[in-house]
């Protein structure tokens, strides 16, 4: 049986109990209870988590071979990040944006299906396999958060309202995001020396998932050394952001594509 | 509420090269070594090689001995202060940052006979002087960077130790390792005794390790379905049921086609008017689907062939017809004897993600004959040693704790 058929139920139930969070926040009766919006974005959030588990049953390998697939991860783990900034600092605008990037994940994947697809590559059955997606993709739903966040602290800051808090909201983000983005580095590096006998062959991801790593390193150096410095960091942050998503998408278009082994395949 | 105060973070004025160095003149410098670096590229044109033992020993030493003398005699010096300080290594990462864009944007060149290398180096950075200057940079301010946080020792620092002291071990070794690094293939044909391999340039060199192989198995997942467009030659691969793995008494629609697999055969081959089981050399996977559109209703065998046996398709229209995909590999390995010069005998199977050791070396499946697929007679494997590999080890596991650190202390870090 194909699972992807039932897709499009589960992102359509996701994104209307998603509307209804945000619709309570605006609400005057309900915009102070946010036991009821957190309901509403759990509700949603579930809904996803369901059909990715269904998903993986049915198609007997981890789902995250494709780029439909890493696209549904991120739609989950965004909100979950989205759930506990909120839970843990109150940023309602976090829970409204990680939860509207979810939704549109979810629609991008709509528009493009997914194959139904069993096969995995030999090279991909390794227990390596699962941690180095899941810590990576996780990675990448906090870093973007963090960089929203920057992108949010600079607007802030030219209305002339910028708040220490957010600069820290960013960086607790980025140090989390940034652990991760580590380990899934180093799995990948311990995977491939099982493959393929060498832990590092500079193939064009690799080189741009580096180019990544240190985008954010730089970020972490210069804020570790001028902690009140507020423009330049929040700069660096979210131009990290830009390197992050061309490793992610832009790979795949680029002239030394061509030699990649490492590219999303679309089937 | 702490509103932002643009007064306050002014940085005191202080003039150029005055010490203590900051972002300007670590930026100053970092722009000196790219362009030293690409003026000694443009006039060397040299395509430095990695080098093997026992040079890369002598430079590691010499490398480590230059940042310990620098770090215990000249600790206060405001040259060493600086090159251990934030500017110099962000304008360090910077610099590696550069060279990296330039070899994850455009193609690297494995170089061939007769091709010529541009005079930059832009096609082969790993192997060019301005990456090589920006490693040593790197590895110059991470290392007096650590030097600095290990001595005296305290227990406060362990996580940034084991950050950065894992990433200089790393990076050394795997800098220095790599011209240590042997790289071989071997081409086994069964039951024939193998002693030489092959490297990467084609040489033929006796091994201290022979293999013969007793058989190349292979597992395949059932092929897929697919709409080929005959006019362009490609395959569609598009939609929820677009490339479906093909199983007996399967149903779906796909682009206003009702597609039924009325009969799927694992191993066939074609016989006059069509595909019956057969158990031998060059089967093939057929079926027999029935396809009902608004303007069509058929039934009929496809196939994906093999070197023994007839491929078909189904033909929609003159621009669409159905086709069976190869089958993709699920599992490859080969069953081998091992002989071990002055040594014990093995028997094995190596496989992909499954690695053999012997000896030092690690053997490693790589590939078969593909137009053969599962009835390949010829296994190819890959004999890797390498050295260093503990070293780089032991630096990637202190950088996976130093994560695992960062991520638990993540919430507390605002300095």
């Amino acid at each position: 049986m194909n699972y992807w058929i039932y897709f499009s139920n589960y992102a359509i139930v996701a994104i209307v109990f998603w509307l209804f969070c945000i619709l309570f926040q605006v609400l005057k009766s309900t915009c102070h209870k946010p036991i009821l919006i957190l309901f509403f974005a759990v509700l949603g959030t579930l809904s996803v988590v369901i059909f990715t588990f269904n998903l993986w049953q049915n198609l007997d390998r981890p789902p995250m071979r494709t780029l439909g697939e890493t696209r549904l991860w991120y739609a989950l783990f965004l909100p979950v990040i989205g759930i506990i900034t909120y839970l843990r600092w109150k940023y309602k605008w976090l829970l409204n944006y990680s939860l509207a990037m979810a939704a549109m994940f979810l629609i991008i994947n709509y528009c493009n299906p997914d194959t139904y697809n069993k096969a995995l590559m030999p090279a991909l059955q390794s227990v390596w396999f699962v941690p180095h997606v899941l810590v990576y993709i996780f990675s990448y739903a906090l870093l973007a958060a963090s960089s929203i966040v920057a992108c949010y602290g600079l607007f802030e800051y030219y209305k002339g309202n910028y708040k220490d808090s957010i600069l820290q909201l960013a960086n607790n983000l980025v140090y989390v995001g940034f652990g991760f983005l580590s380990l899934g580095l180093l799995f990948g590096a311990l995977w491939a020396k099982e493959a393929w006998g060498h832990y590092w062959t500079w193939d064009p991801k690799e080189t741009w998932a580096m180019l990544t790593w240190l985008g954010y390193l730089i970020y972490i150096h210069m804020r570790y050394r001028y902690p009140n410095s507020v423009k330049p960091v929040l700069i660096s942050l979210a131009l990290a952001f830009v390197v992050l998503l061309l490793c992610w998408f832009g790979v795949n278009y680029m002239p030394s594509a061509a030699q990649s082994v490492h590219t999303y395949s679309n089937t | 509420m702490e509103i932002f105060n643009l007064e306050k973070h002014k940085p005191v004025k202080k003039k150029l090269w005055n010490y203590p160095w900051n972002y300007k003149e670590s930026f100053i410098i970092a722009i000196g070594l790219l362009f030293t670096g690409y003026l000694l590229q443009v006039s060397t044109r040299t395509n430095i090689k990695a080098i093997g033992a026992p040079v890369n020993y002598i430079i590691g030493g010499v490398f480590i001995g230059m940042l310990l003398l620098l770090h215990f005699t000249s600790r206060s010096h405001p040259w060493v202060k600086w090159l251990r300080s934030v500017p110099a290594s962000v304008s360090a990462i910077g610099l590696v940052l550069i060279q990296a864009v330039i070899m994850g944007t455009l193609p690297q060149q494995n170089f061939v006979e007769g091709v010529k290398p541009d005079a930059f180096g832009f096609s082969f950075v790993l192997n060019s002087w301005p990456f090589l200057i920006a490693q040593l940079y790197f590895l110059t301010t991470l290392g007096l960077a650590t030097l600095n946080r290990m001595t005296p020792w305290q227990w406060k620092n362990w996580g940034f130790v084991l950050n950065h002291l894992g990433l200089f071990i790393a990076m050394t070794a795997g800098i220095l390792g790599s011209g240590d690094l042997k790289r071989y293939t071997m081409k086994l044909y069964e039951n024939q005794l193998v002693w030489g391999a092959e490297t990467e340039k084609g040489v033929m060199i006796p091994m201290p390790l022979a293999f013969e192989l007793t058989s190349f198995d292979m597992e395949t997942f059932a092929p897929k379905l697919a709409f080929a467009d005959i006019k362009n030659n490609s395959i569609e691969t598009k939609g929820v049921n677009a490339l479906r793995m093909i199983a007996k008494g399967d149903s779906y629609d796909y682009k206003g086609y009702k597609i039924k697999v009325v009969d799927y055969i694992e191993n066939s081959k074609f016989t006059g008017n069509g595909y019956f089981h057969v158990n031998e050399e060059g089967a093939a996977p057929s079926a027999l689907i029935e396809v009902k559109s608004a303007v069509i209703d058929t039934t009929a065998w496809i196939s994906c062939g093999s070197f023994a046996t007839q491929y078909s398709y189904l033909q929609l229209n003159d621009k669409e017809a159905i086709v069976m995909l190869q089958p993709e590999a699920k599992k490859y390995s080969s069953h081998v004897n091992v002989f071990v010069k002055g040594g014990k005998n093995d028997k094995t199977v190596i496989e992909v993600n499954k690695p053999y050791k012997v000896d030092g070396w690690k053997v490693y499946q790589l590939s078969y004959d593909e137009k053969y697929g599962k009835w390949s007679k010829l296994s190819v494997i890959e004999l890797v040693r390498d050295p260093w590999l503990p070293v780089v080890y032991s630096g990637i596991l202190m950088m996976i704790i130093g994560a695992v650190y960062l991520i638990f202390k993540g919430r507390g870090t605002v300095v």
